[in-house]
């Protein structure tokens, strides 16, 4: 039997609340259906919302360009912009796309390189990253092609205490001081501070003094530098010969392992000098079997130092033993380390490493012609013309 | 009723939203369109992405010459540019910049290597073109192209004009076959205006639908790019060898990779091609030999001797004084040994 429900009155109430239970429903689910859809459309505005954030620049990020932009703020005075392209890449340059805004403003050239490529390639390096106490310091490293420059930072909050001719850069109430001064290694040239003019008297922070720059050696090569070794059939036989009336070797630089012993060879760099013009002779003697340099030794190397001129020049070292020694390390290793001595003084004054040749003269007798016994003969040479 | 189609409305509410927030997580990437640095943002926005996968071609193509000219110098020159004001100017100052110029921005059009590019259109007795041009100094690259459902194909040779080193430039049209078709041809080669011009290789490229290949599978640009500029290197050395038994040895030095897949040198590597580049002279040959494989052929092991060449060049050594030599028989590797690797320098001076 079939009913028809719309006909029975009972069905019908049955049907009526039914139906208006059904309406109260949708109603509730529509009411949460605009609740979804007002937190999911939030929800997309929120993501939408962290892009744009991600778009301003953050304050840690504005400091951390500040650093980069002083320590680049003589970069002008040592390669001419309108001269030079910059290398940097992805994988191999360091976090360093904060340095790109600065390079494009000072004019440089820009190539991007998918490994390590180019002579002016830029590594940036944050030496306290890892194991740094305080967030608010760091100390950074730039490389260009053969020069360095490196300075310690510490974030101050604004105060009172600074000097309102101090060119800082506040964000957010905040802003970097440099901890010390501008380290510059890879060159002589003389610069003139045009980054944030002041720095922290002492590491107790509070007092300030004008900013500073400060020549240094290099940073040291991780794995050293691969050796390069003269072989010249010429100097090859040379070397032999040599090495039937006493030990010698033949190199260009005493940190590759060793260098030719000018008393019984020519100068292993001979064919470098071939444009050069010496201008300055100076010896430095050294105690009897010691590689002490001393303050008057120190003192020869800086005069050198302050008339070297970074495009023209080349310097030459040779450290000489000659004579009877005591010390296990013969005459040779006498007169080799006294030679890298005087190489290390010149690259801490900032001398390019691959400006500095060096060589020896060894022999177990005082007769070497032209050379001290027991001293280091530096030449500094200019390229003519 | 009116009950059922609330539902119902309430639970499409609920899925299109939904459903737009899912779309927004494949968005497309700007950034591979405009340069690294000083790009026109809202420009790229507003093109198309078909479009600009379609510019990025021809300036891939374009730029994938330009490299392969010697003059260009790719490595060492650096081009001023001026702020791109278009999606093909995005598109272009990005395939240079892969393709390893060095990139000044200028205010005006400064510099001895300012870029200046078009696109034109034009209606001919052919029908509609399209071409495309580049130009660095005196020289230019342009050529036609025809766009269609499937994208863009080349219509004419990719003439060059300011030089006559063109016989050697090879081009990549594979980049379009990627795009699928359906049989059409489009012609290959290089050309010039020229009258005098040497005469080039031309050939004719079939694009089928097996053809076509995933957007993620086709050949990226930096690749396409890094390809044309090791050419240049690896040809110089082929073509052009040195008869170094005539000359002296000078020095020689031994450079170490980390692996057989790095190409990044690190600081000492760099340093001792420095010190060796600082006493070179007129005449001089610097020879590398980067394969010692066994079976004499190593295409990774050629690309660090490239990557050692293009380090001398950046120091202002001409691309002809460095040769790179072919694989030594001496050593046998196995596959899967990836310890430190060497590449070898010596330096040879005429006597």
């Amino acid at each position: 039997m079939r009913i028809d429900s719309t006909r029975n009155p009972r069905t019908l109430k049955t049907m009526a609340a039914r139906m208006g239970l059904l309406f109260d429903m949708s109603r509730r689910i529509g009411r949460l259906g605009i609740i979804g859809i007002l937190t999911l459309l939030s929800g997309c505005a929120t993501s939408g919302g962290a892009l744009n954030g991600n778009d301003a620049v953050e304050p840690g990020t504005q400091l951390r360009a500040d650093m980069i932009a002083d320590l680049m703020s003589v970069l002008p005075q040592m390669l001419d912009p309108l001269n030079t392209t910059i290398q940097l890449s992805d994988s191999a340059s360091g976090n360093a796309a904060e340095a790109v805004p600065k390079l494009v403003e000072l004019g440089y050239g820009l190539q991007y390189v998918d490994a390590d490529q180019g002579s002016n390639f830029l590594y940036l390096s944050d030496l306290t990253a890892g194991d740094n106490p305080n967030p608010a310091d760091a100390q950074l490293r730039l490389s260009i092609g053969s020069f360095e420059l490196s300075r310690s930072y510490t974030t101050i909050q604004k105060n009172v205490s600074i000097d309102e001719s101090a060119n800082l850069a506040w964000r957010n109430g905040r802003a970097i001081v440099p901890a010390g001064p501008l380290k510059v290694a890879g060159t002589r040239q003389s610069l003139e501070l045009t980054g944030i003019n002041i720095e922290l008297a002492s590491a107790e922070g509070g007092e300030y003094s004008p900013g500073s720059i400060e020549y240094a050696s290099l940073a040291p090569i991780e794995g050293g530098i691969p050796t390069i070794s003269l072989i010249t059939e010429d100097l090859v036989s040379r070397v032999t010969d040599a090495a039937s009336a006493g030990p010698s070797l033949a190199n260009l630089k005493s940190y590759d392992g060793g260098f030719s012993n000018i008393y019984t060879d020519n100068s292993a760099f001979a064919s470098i000098l071939d444009d050069y013009n010496r201008i300055i002779r100076e010896f430095v003697i050294f105690p009897n079997d010691s590689q002490n340099l001393g303050k008057p030794g120190k003192l020869v190397v800086k005069k050198v130092a302050a008339r070297f001129s970074e495009n023209s020049d080349i310097i030459g070292i040779t450290g000489c033993s000659n004579g009877p020694t005591s010390l296990a390390i013969g005459n040779e290793g006498l007169a080799l380390g006294r030679a890298n001595r005087i190489a290390e003084e010149l690259v801490s004054a900032g001398i390019s490493r691959d400006r500095v040749f060096d060589e020896g003269c060894w022999s177990p007798t005082t007769d070497a012609p032209g050379f001290p016994n027991r001293g280091v003969v530096i030449d500094l040479y200019r390229r003519a013309g | 009723m009116r009950a059922t189609v609330r539902l119902r409305y309430a639970l499409l509410l609920l899925i299109f939203p939904l459903s737009a927030c899912q779309t927004q997580r494949v968005q497309r990437d700007n950034e591979v369109f405009m340069p690294r640095v000083g790009g026109n943002e809202k420009i790229v926005a507003q093109t198309p992405l078909n479009e600009l996968r379609r510019l990025q071609l021809v300036s891939t193509n374009l730029v994938s010459a330009l490299v392969q000219i010697p003059e260009m110098e790719v490595g060492t020159a650096t081009l001023q540019v001026s702020s791109p004001t278009t999606a093909y100017g995005n598109t272009l100052l990005r395939a240079l910049e892969d393709a390893g110029f060095g990139i000044q921005r200028v205010s005006a059009d400064q510099g001895l290597n300012y870029v200046t590019y078009g696109k034109r259109f034009a209606e001919t007795e052919a029908g509609p073109v399209t071409d495309y041009s580049i130009s660095v100094g005196d020289i230019e690259v342009k050529r036609e192209y025809d766009v269609n459902k499937r994208g863009v194909f080349p219509s004419s040779l990719l003439l060059v004009s300011g030089t006559r080193n063109i016989v050697d430039i090879e081009l990549d049209d594979s980049i379009f076959t990627e795009q699928g078709g359906s049989g059409d041809t489009f012609i290959s080669g290089v050309g010039s205006d020229s009258i005098d011009a040497p005469t080039t290789d031309v050939s004719t490229v079939t694009v089928n639908e097996y053809d076509a290949t995933p957007i993620a599978q086709r050949k990226s640009q930096l690749g396409v790019l890094s390809n044309a500029r090791h050419r240049i290197y690896a040809k110089e050395s082929a073509d052009n060898p040195f008869n170094l038994d005539r000359y002296l040895q000078v020095r020689r030095t031994v450079l170490i990779f980390k692996d057989k897949k790095s190409i990044v040198m690190g600081r000492g590597n760099k340093q001792a091609v420095r010190l060796l580049a600082n006493d070179f002279a007129a005449g001089d040959v610097f020879s590398i030999t980067a394969c010692t494989d066994v079976d004499g052929k190593n295409d990774a092991s050629q690309i660090r001797g490239i990557r050692v060449e293009e380090e001398f060049v950046s120091h202002g050594i001409n691309a002809r004084s460095v040769q790179l030599e072919p694989c030594v028989r001496a050593s046998y590797r196995h596959s899967t040994d990836n310890s430190p690797v060497a590449v070898s320098v010596v330096q040879y001076r005429a006597p």
